[in-house]
Formats: structure tokens, sequence, C-alpha cells
């Protein structure tokens, strides 16, 4: 049964149960990002130091002016770090959403027209997930130079066709439905089909894919800066703090600690992030992980499925677990 | 789920990270008195590289590790103390007997380690398979012909005098003799991975990717060594290297990065005192751009401060210095050089009048390797913003950046290209003024003409006086001319020891570890 059709259901007659209150999942991943997106915003309009210029003694500890202490040329490590957590942020939110857009658009043509269509996107698809999206950030970046916008371009396209296939399984049991049909027949364009009548169908699996792929390039990204080849010098990045600072790491450790938990974080809240909408809006099995400790919620519902449903979770899991 | 056990292993790796930084070893920094040297043992060194290309091969290998093996293993005609004045070596006496000729005369109580005696066959036949494609062959451009004449006399014939000939015939690591038995009749993988030189240790066993043994020579011709074997084990990642240091699974190693030896020195290892040989060179195009204006590149000159790269970005861990690099023999005075100190003011002076009050410039850097220098670029970006230019970094791979110093490949502006360090100071501004050298981009370049006469005229100097006068002005031109840029001079290595165990150990000016001869280890 689809989202939208149980809202006009549970509308209409009242007496099906309600849906149930986002998770501590959703608040505690949302929660993180906000508060990230918060200290970005500050950092960005008015940040206490200059985060590439040397504001105090290098490699001091944290104190009263420094919270954070500073790095080996005496910049801020606070602010720097939040500098960091932005441009990972942002780099995780576009590539994710470049890879939904472009994956989305191929998943339900590909799931809506069917035939040939599908076969051709469906095997173009199956040799993108093929390629080790690590590798081929590296090859983008050596083709069209190093930072954020490659980055976003490369990663994008390379989870894309997770998307793709995310998208068509439910498409393909949705497209011979009756509100479907009864659309076609009434002579609507196939594109208005597949926006209006399909799309907001089948928006759950979307949202988990989105939330899940950023927590992946939070960790790519970081991966590749550690390598040299993400973001360069000297805007400040987790991953090239890592590396850059294992020298001194006996001298102040707290500079490789902190951005690994920059890292961290920021891939934990995704995950949370996605968990939480996966249980809000479509709470039919048992979470693996639940912050709340009731186990027997999902359980009970998943009796209420329908074939439809089950369908969806078992396409959605199929994709992430291939990742 | 993966994603989850990802996130776990993040976690995991911090907490063992932050455990093995919080964890230092304790030591005692205080030597014992050194007491009589006793004989035998073996000295586990350890060092993050392994010769590379052409192994230890002594007339072809010119890789850092393969040098200081090269300078244990082999010997040269002359040799200079720490000071830089020329000491006999092979030869016991030398002398110039006009512009064109050079004479020495040989050590008669020499054996090699196969047992062959050293003669001036022996010199001869190194000289000539050195011309006959070997490393360094262009040093000997000007070179007729090498003669014995006698059985323990070598005279050199010159076409032209050559102004750079006693520098390169005494610096450690250029001519090493070789034996025309031993050499000669070993096979090319004999040559590339073990040793029968006149040094006092030789190479026994090279362990590729683990260690390289060198044991004790018995057929040395100066004093005997005390130590039996010395093993160089190879740690390819430094902090690794630093570990074992601290775990005291070797006696003594050798750092690229300063702050590193410093964290040994921290736990009661000497830091030996290393001389800044390696210039931090930042090679220019001034073909195209901002940089093709003089007035631009003074002022970025004037732009560093170079006081504050060496004790913020470099930790303390390097020397201000021009070209040649501030620690080798005879190189001048940074300190008397034109541009040297920082003038902001007068740096965007220049600018206005150049016309160009914002310049926008590239600088490439090497993105994978040499970690210690990035500070260094990233603090030029700084001082160079405080003036108005707008310095764009690149880091590149090295396999990217490796053309331009194997085949001559062009580059954007700027280019930072660590060097090493050269027999003779004439040889470092060669690739930069002379034609077909890789970093020349002055060709015709009205800037350079003044600096091109004054090499020409110092490789070619009669006498040692004039060619160190010559290098003198030399200095003072390219640096007033601003046709490179040096930050910074680092040590090729940082060497620390442990010296409770390894006692008489000093580090030298050349890298070649020569203390090695005589020192010892305390059983």
């Amino acid at each position: 049964m689809t989202v939208t059709r149980e809202i006009a259901m549970v509308a209409a007659a009242g007496t099906r149960r309600r849906r149930p209150k986002l998770g501590p999942s959703f608040w505690s991943g949302a929660g993180i990002l906000v508060v990230i997106l918060l200290l970005a915003g500050w950092m960005s309009i008015s940040p206490p130091y200059d985060p590439l210029v040397a504001s105090g003694e290098p490699l001091a500890g944290p104190s009263g002016s420094h919270l954070l202490g500073t790095d080996n040329l005496g910049r801020d490590t606070f602010t720097r770090l939040v500098l960091a957590a932005r441009t990972s942020l942002f780099i995780s939110g576009a590539g994710a959403l470049l890879g939904a857009v472009v994956g989305t658009t191929f998943g339900l043509i590909a799931g809506y027209v069917g035939g040939w269509v599908d076969a051709v996107i469906m095997r173009v698809v199956d040799a993108v997930l093929a390629l080790p999206a690590i590798l081929v950030a590296l090859v983008v970046g050596v083709v069209i130079g190093n930072g954020p916008i490659p980055l976003i371009l490369a990663l994008g396209l390379v989870f894309a066709p997770g998307f793709a296939r995310v998208m068509r399984a439910p498409v393909i049991a949705m497209r011979e439905r009756d509100f479907v049909l009864a659309a076609r027949l009434s002579g609507v364009r196939g594109s208005r089909v597949i926006v209006e009548h399909l799309l907001p169908n089948v928006l759950t699996p979307l949202f988990v894919q989105f939330a899940s792929v950023a927590s992946q390039i939070v960790l790519i990204e970081a991966a590749l800066s550690y390598l040299g080849q993400g973001v360069q010098a000297p805007e400040p990045s987790a991953g090239r703090m890592i590396s850059e600072f294992t020298r001194f790491m006996q001298m102040q450790p707290l500079l490789i600690i902190l951005p690994s938990l920059v890292i961290i974080l920021l891939s934990a809240a995704w995950n949370l992030l996605a968990d939480g909408l996966q249980d809000w809006l479509a709470p039919r099995r048992e979470p693996a992980f639940s912050l709340t400790g009731k186990k027997k919620r999902g359980a009970a519902r998943a009796d209420r499925t329908t074939r439809a449903d089950r369908t969806e979770t078992r396409n959605t899991h199929t994709e992430e677990s291939q990742q | 789920m993966n994603k989850r056990f990802l996130a776990g292993l993040a976690v995991a790796t911090t907490t063992v990270l932050a455990l093995t930084g919080c964890a230092s070893g304790g030591g005692d920094g205080a030597a014992e008195p050194a007491g009589d040297p006793v004989a035998g043992g073996t000295l586990t060194w350890g060092v993050s590289a392994e010769p590379a290309a052409g192994g230890i091969d002594p007339l072809v290998a010119s890789s850092a590790p393969a040098e200081v093996v090269q300078a244990m293993a082999y010997d040269t005609l002359l040799t200079r103390d720490d000071d830089g004045n020329v000491q006999p070596a092979l030869a016991t006496e030398w002398e110039q007997s006009d512009d064109l000729t050079w004479v020495f005369q040989l050590r008669d109580d020499v054996t090699f380690s196969d047992g062959t005696p050293f003669d001036a066959g022996d010199v001869v036949y190194s000289f000539e398979s050195r011309l006959d494609g070997g490393t360094n062959a262009t040093y000997l451009s000007l070179l007729e012909s090498v003669e014995a004449t006698g059985d323990y006399e070598v005279t050199f014939t010159f076409t032209e005098p050559d102004g750079t000939f006693l520098d390169a015939v005494s610096a450690q690591q250029t001519f090493l003799i070789v034996g025309e038995e031993a050499y000669g009749n070993a096979t090319e993988e004999e040559r590339q991975t073990l040793t029968a030189g006149t040094g006092a240790y030789q190479v026994t066993e090279w362990n590729q990717g683990v260690s390289i043994t060198m044991t004790k020579n018995e057929n040395y011709w100066g004093d005997e060594p005390y130590i039996d074997t010395i093993v160089f084990e190879l740690y390819t990642d430094e902090n690794t290297l630093l570990a074992a240091v601290q775990q005291g699974s070797v006696q003594a190693a050798a750092f690229v990065d300063g702050s590193l030896a410093q964290q040994a020195e921290a736990v009661g290892f000497t830091l030996g005192e290393a001389a800044f040989r390696r210039n931090l060179a930042v090679y220019v195009n001034p073909e195209s751009g901002p940089l093709s204006d003089l007035n631009v590149r003074r002022a970025i000159s004037l732009a560093l401060d170079r006081q504050q790269i060496v004790d913020t970005a470099m930790l303390g861990n390097a020397g201000i210095s021009f070209i040649p690099p501030a620690g080798d023999p005879g190189a001048p005075d940074p300190m008397t050089l034109p541009y040297h100190e920082r003038d902001v003011d007068e740096a965007k002076r220049l600018l206005e009048e150049a016309g160009q009050p914002n310049p926008e410039i590239t600088l490439s850097y090497m993105g994978d390797v040499a970690a210690a220098h990035h500070p260094v670029y990233e603090m030029m970006q700084q001082q160079l913003a405080e003036v108005g230019i707008t310095l764009n970094l690149k880091a590149t791979p090295l396999a990217e950046i490796s053309p331009v110093f194997t085949t001559g490949e062009s580059w954007t502006d700027l280019i930072a290209i660590p060097g090493s360090p050269r027999a003779s100071g004439a040889y470092y501004l060669e690739p930069v003024l002379l034609e077909g050298g890789y970093y020349n981009h002055w060709d015709g370049n009205p800037d350079a003409e003044k600096a091109r006469d004054l090499l020409t005229q110092a490789k070619s100097a009669t006498s040692p006086d004039e060619y160190a006068d010559l290098m003198d002005q030399l200095a003072t031109e390219a640096a007033d001319k601003a046709l490179e840029f040096v930050p910074a001079a680092v040590p090729v290595t940082f060497e620390v020891w442990d010296s409770n165990k390894l006692q008489g150990y000093t580090t030298d000016s050349y890298t070649a570890r020569s203390a090695l001869d005589s020192a010892w280890l305390t059983q």
C-alpha cells in the first residue's frame, strides 16, 4: 500500500492507526545536521578567526581564546573544523542530490516505459554499479581537476544507478494499478503520469536512499581528501587534516581526533536520518537498531503490510546492501 | 549495515589513534660517559627510503638513499671536513700544475674489499666508465683525458679551465672510485645490489623492501672500524619509524620530517645537527603571466617572511637560504643578499610600479609526497596575500610533476621541487640558466643575461678563489633578479640516535654517515 493512498484512507475512514511520530533516530540525525549548519552559518558570516591565517601560537592546546586549540600554522582549529564540516556536508548533500535527480529520472523512465528502454537503462546501471566510487572520483579528479565541484559530479554520477534501481522496482509494481490506468485512459501524457502519479508514491525509498548515499559520500570525500585528491589546501577538510596532522599525533593528538570525530558525526547523522525516515515513512519491519528499545513496534506493524509494500521494502534493502 | 560497520571502524580507529597519540614512551636523555671504545656488535638503523633506480651501482645510481650507502662503501680521491676544507682521501696530494692540468698522488696501501690492490688504473677506469654514460658525467664535460702517469699518480687534462672540478672531486658522493677488476667483472645485478669498494663497510645483503646489511671491510685501509655490522631497516612510513625509535627497535634513525625527529629527541634520543643542504626550490616560468615582470618577482621575494616560514611552517627545522643552499660549504650568508628581508610596503610599491597591484599566481607542488614541506607553501600563500598577491596552490601528484625534472616539461608560473645537494654551487643554477636545463625558461630573457654570463665564467674559472668570487656574484645576481625562490632550506635527513648505545657518532655535513667508521656500541 502506498503512502499517499494510506494517508487518503486514514483521512477518509479515520479508523486506521495514525502515522507514528518521528523517532529519536530522525531527531538526533537531523539535530546534528542542523547544529552543523548553524555553526557553519556563523563561521561563514562572521568567523571569530580567519580560517586561513595564523591567529595564535602553533600547536597550542584548547584555551579560552582558541576553544579547540590551533594547528601547526597557528590557525584556529574550531573555525577550520566547522568549515571542514560545512564543506563535507555540502559535498555529501549536493552529491546525493545530483545522484537522486539523475537516478530517479532514469529509474522512473525505465520502470514506467519498460521493454527495451528498461533493458538498456538497467544494463548501463549495472555497468556503472560495478565501478568503485573512489576510483571514479580519482579519475575525474585527474581529468577535470580536484575540488568540491568535480567531487560532487563524480560521486553524484556514481551513486545515480543506485537511485535508478530503487525507483524502478516500485514503479513496475505500480504502473498497472488502477489509478495509473485511470490516468492513462483519461489521456494524461506519460511524463505527467510519472511526475504526478508515480513519483509521489515512491518518495519513501528515495528519501532513505538519499540519506544513506550522503553518509557514504562523507566517508569517500574524507578518504579522497586524506589521499590529497579531494578538497585542496588551504581550504579546511577533515580528511586532509588527518593526513597532514599524523605527523603531530604525539605532540597534539587533538589535531587528528577532532577531524575524525567530525567525519564520524557527519556520517552518523546522515545514517540516523535515513533510519529515522525509514521508520517514519514505512514502519513495517523490525528496525535493526532502535534508540527507543521498543523492539516489538516494527514487528507488530509488519502484519499489516501489503504485498506492494513488501516488494518495495525488499527492493530498497537489496539496493542498500549492494552499495 | 555496511555503513554502521564503517562508522564503527572509524570510532575504533580514532580510539587507537588517541591511545597511541597519548602514549609517548619515556626515556632519559643523559648520555653515559663514553668510556673506551669496544669492538663488535650490530647497529640497527631505521631509514624511510631505500635506493631507487640503479640500486647502489656507484657509477649509475644517484638517489639520496643510495648515496648514503655509496659514501660508506666507496671512497673518493679527496674529501672535505665539516668546515668545507679539502682533505686527502684516496689521493694524498693534489696539484693544479697549470689552468688545464690537475695531478693527483695516490695512496699505495689501499685494497678493495675483494682483496685486489688499488692503483692509478682503477682511478682511470672509474672516470672513463663514468664518462661513458654514468651519472654526473656532465660534470666532466670539459675533461679531455685522464691518464695514469705512474703506478700511483693520475693526471687530468681539460680542454678548458674547469672551476667546479676541485669541488666535484672532493664531494663524497660524486666521483666514487671503483675497482677495475671488482666492478668491471661484476654483473649488472651484483653492481646494483652489492658493493666492492675501499670504504669501511660493504653491503653484503640487500633484502629489498626490508633491510640493507653492511659488514665491516676486513681490508679497510684506514683505522679498523669497531662496529661489526650495520643494518639499515626500512620503515616506509616515518610515523611507524618514530614508533620503532620509541620502542627501541632501532638504535638510530634518519627522518626526512624534522618534527618527527624532534619527537624522537623528546624521548631521549640525540638529534644530530645537520646542515641545510636541501633547498625547497620554487622555480619560475617567466615566459608569460605576472612573473615576466621583474618587479612582481621582487615583490614576491620581499613579501616572504623567511624567518616565520622557518620558525612556524617548519617548526624550526629549516634555515633561511638562497642559491646555493645555506648549508653548502662556501655558500654566501643569506642575510647579505638582496631582498632577503620582508618589506610589505616596498613590495606593494613594486607591484604598483608593475601596474599589477593584485596579480594572481599559481604554485604547483607535490601534493602526495613530502607532507612536511606543505605548510611552507600554505604560509607563502598567507604572506603573499598580505601584499595583494593571490597565490593559488595546486597540489599535484608527483607522477604529474616528475616530467618537469625528467624531461623538461613546462609549468605555469611557479613550481616547487625540493632539490638535492650538489657537488658544487654552479650545479644548482645550471638547470635554470643554461641551454637544455630542465628548469630553464630564461632563454632570451634580459633579466637572466648577467647571471648566465657569471655562471659560464665561474664554470671555467682557472682557480678555486676565482670560482668562489664569481659564485658569490652569481648568488647576489640570482637573488636580485629573483630567478628562483627559496622559502627555506632543510637537511636531507635528520639523524637521531640513542647515545647510550651508539657512542662517538656525530652527523656530518654531507649525509655520508662517515662517523660510523669510528663509532662503537656499548655492549
